[in-house]
């Protein structure tokens, strides 16, 4: 091995997330085998779970990483640069990959399901230009969370679970396809990779870049970098609100509404949230959909998908606030426009939300899904987000640091999940009072701990009284 | 061995509608150390990139160190130094790790002259590299390049993020470097100070093309403003060789010129039956001459 392999494999145990993750899924591993030991029921279920965990976490962590060295003057100046970055990634990546593939088939899944499923994954960190963000974590431990809840919650315990996993004929071709979508995606990406300029560096790869100065704040919204990777010129046709294009009138009240939310428009997150539910659709199929299972599945979507934009659009409206709050601007127009924002943000992702829904459910997945649950399964997103934007301030201190944001958004599919599940099972989609009570509620906390939040915030941070 | 480091020939770059360089010829001489001025977004950065193969020109020929910069060969590229304008190093690691990393991938990478540099800098070893100042991480960037012994170090306006007073010291360091050894320096600026501390020679960038290319003192000697006072009405168009810029006044006349030779006054005495008063400029003065629209 060259001194140049040994370098770059001595990088990986110097990032935090490695060593972490190893530990994880060490832990992991060790509690999946303890529970098969000893004949656990939950044991098998664990297994899958696991197993879908590692793959996405391995994938996700090694790609983000090859992405951010390869991105830099470096990845085209220095000798033999590139391709010992990818040979030492292919080499740290292989362990836990074999071993997840296999303990995959051991499991009953199937090997193209298990290809299909690490590749997409790794093709999509991959593609992204923008590396660790909380949405790019939530994305990483999102889909297990799904097979999560899917699998304990509705999984007929009378049945060999090996069986209900068996892949349809359709999903295999689903699969084929995501694999060949995958290798495509990640060989042009890699291409571009390689030959990246350290313009590029500095614009699309440094974080704290993209935070504080508000240029391209899109790293906490999945796919759009994806969008914008595939398509030069999405960028170009993305609605950036340029103020001086406005002149007057409604246009410029629409760009000013816009401004809080960032540059990018409500508009293409939603077709953002409308391709993350395509993918979702598509482990439907391939894990053959039962009736309540495809229930709580969107339920879970909804619930993962409304948070998830808002509390990055939140955070991404803190960034203007607190570069406004520098210039004496009264406190009204502050809440003003956060109002109008967050309204014309959450009303917009709804209606995708819906329209998305209804495209699906018309494709033929979500069949099951009776229609009157999807006003509830809103209604319960929408007091999730609510609590969510309400708990954002108390995380200001860590502006852009990515672990306190996914801790809140996992307690956040936890509390939201819970709720849901709960009512569900108690009074199902027809008892609109229970439903009500429990969305004010979250509604409730989340207007009280914002007001306490950002009024702390605001005191501490900023030294300004007046804020709120 | 060519003579010639970088040699580049009708050379065109757009982004999008914007046309940044429009034919471009330029050569570098071998050991010089050269200063390519030009006005913000006059296309210095972009000019760089592309010798680097870090872009790809869209018309054009391009040549460095006898390669075609996209397809660099690792040989090649061991012989390359680069500073961008900020330079962003791994951020997780230490300026010491960055170093020993990228050391491992150069074969001829000289340690000890390293060491000594980031002790002579004061480069603080131990901070994480997101941490350091903007100008701790230039001079890293700096000593990132010149740890492989460069025979051709690239600098795109290391200085420009910097006060003048670290402005000042790391033009200094650069400057202890580049006394050393037969190396050609090729760096960006529109800070004429720097370049008038630095540069041997100077190439002038405007409206994309290579409109000066010569030794920093002829440069200084060549450019002159002239007053011209004719006893009759100059014609608008003054058709003189190497006229950079003029502003016409009835029988008075304000030209800047390159002169070619030092009869310029004379001939323009006698053509217009004129008084002619010869200015020196400063570099600065220059400088505004040359880039002026």
């Amino acid at each position: 091995m060259t001194s140049a392999s040994g370098a770059a494999i001595r990088d990986y145990p110097r990032r935090v997330r490695f060593p972490l993750s190893l530990l994880l899924s060490v832990v992991l591993l060790a509690i999946a085998v303890e529970g098969h030991l000893k004949g656990r029921e939950w044991a098998g279920e664990a297994g899958l779970l696991i197993t879908s965990m590692l793959l996405m976490l391995w994938a996700g962590l090694v790609s983000g990483h090859l992405k951010q060295v390869l991105a830099r003057p470096e990845g085209s100046l220095a000798p033999h640069y590139g391709m010992v970055q990818l040979r030492v990634a292919l080499i740290v990546v292989s362990p836990p990959l074999v071993f997840a593939i296999v303990g995959a088939l051991l499991a009953g899944l199937s090997l193209v399901a298990s290809l299909a499923l690490v590749l997409l994954v790794f093709s999509i960190y991959w593609s992204w230009p923008y590396f660790i963000e909380h949405g790019n974590l939530l994305m990483l431990f999102g889909p297990s969370l799904f097979f999560m809840v899917s699998t304990l919650t509705e999984l007929p315990r009378e049945d060999n679970w090996n069986a209900w996993l068996k892949i349809s004929g359709s999903g295999t071709a689903y699969c084929l396809l995501a694999i060949v979508f995958s290798l495509a995606l990640s060989a042009f990406t890699m291409r571009r990779m390689l030959r990246l300029s350290e313009s590029s560096f500095e614009y699309r790869f440094d974080p704290s870049i993209c935070w504080r100065s508000g240029s391209s704040p899109d790293s906490d919204t999945p796919f759009i970098a994806l969008f914008q990777n595939l398509l030069p010129w999405f960028g170009r046709y993305s609605l950036q609100p340029r103020l001086s294009v406005y002149r007057a009138g409604v246009l410029r009240r629409i760009a000013h509404w816009r401004r809080g939310m960032g540059p990018r428009s409500p508009m293409v997150s939603g077709l953002s949230m409308a391709l993350l539910m395509a993918l979702m659709g598509m482990f439907f199929l391939i894990y053959k959909e039962r009736h309540s299972h495809a229930e709580t599945g969107l339920m879970f979507i909804y619930l993962v998908m409304l948070p998830f934009n808002r509390y990055g659009h939140s955070q991404r409206r803190r960034t203007y606030l607190e570069r406004e709050a520098l210039f004496p601007v009264a406190r009204e127009r502050f809440v003003r426009e956060l109002g109008y924002a967050s309204s014309f943000d959450i009303f917009s992702s709804w209606c995708f939300l819906c329209l998305g829904t209804v495209a699906l459910r018309m494709l033929g997945l979500f069949a099951t899904v009776s229609w009157n649950s999807i006003p509830y399964l809103f209604l319960l997103s929408l007091g999730t987000t609510l609590l969510g934007i309400g708990f954002s301030p108390w995380f200001l201190r860590f502006n852009g640091d990515k672990l306190p944001a996914l801790i809140l958004s996992l307690l956040l599919l936890i509390v939201g999940g819970c709720a849901g599940l709960a009512l569900r099972s108690s009074v199902g989609f027809s008892g609109w009072g229970a439903w009500l009570s429990i969305v004010l509620l979250l509604c409730g906390l989340g207007a009280l701990t914002a007001y306490l939040g950002y009024r702390s915030w605001g005191k501490l941070e900023l030294g300004r009284r007046d804020l709120w | 061995m060519s003579e010639t480091v970088l040699r580049t020939q009708a050379v065109e770059k757009r982004f999008g509608e914007k046309r940044v360089l429009n034919g471009v010829d330029w050569s570098v001489p071998r050991g010089s150390v050269v200063g390519l001025l030009g006005r913000n977004a006059a296309g210095k950065t972009t000019l760089l990139k592309l010798a680097l193969g870090l872009l790809r020109a869209d018309h054009g020929q391009i040549e460095l160190l006898g390669e075609d910069p996209w397809e660099l060969s690792d040989e090649t590229k061991s012989r390359i130094g680069y500073v961008p304008q900020e330079y962003h190093p791994y951020p997780w690691m230490t300026p010491r790790e960055v170093l020993d990393y990228i050391a491992a991938f150069y074969p001829h990478w000289d340690a000890l002259f390293i060491d000594e540099l980031l002790r002579k800098w004061e480069l603080d070893s131990d901070t994480l590299s997101k941490d350091l100042s903007v100008g701790q991480r230039q001079k890293l960037g700096l000593l990132a390049a010149l740890g492989n012994l460069p025979e051709l170090l690239i600098l795109d306006e290391p200085a420009a993020s910097l006060d003048p007073a670290a402005r000042r010291a790391f033009l200094e360091l650069v400057l202890e470097v580049v006394s050393e050894g037969e190396r050609t320096v090729i760096f960006s600026t529109h800070i004429l100070s720097d370049l008038e501390r630095v540069a041997d020679r100077v190439a002038i960038l405007r409206e994309g093309r290579i409109v000066y290319d010569d030794d920093l003192d002829s440069l200084k000697d060549s450019v002159k403003r002239m007053r011209i006072v004719s006893t009759s009405e100059l014609p608008r168009d003054l058709d003189i060789p190497g006229l950079l810029h003029s502003k016409v006044q009835g029988r008075e006349a304000v030209i800047s010129v390159i002169c070619e030779n030092g009869s310029l006054a004379k001939e323009l005495e006698r053509r217009f039956a004129a008084q002619v008063q010869v200015q020196e400029l400063n570099l600065e003065d220059i400088f505004l001459e040359m880039s002026h629209d």
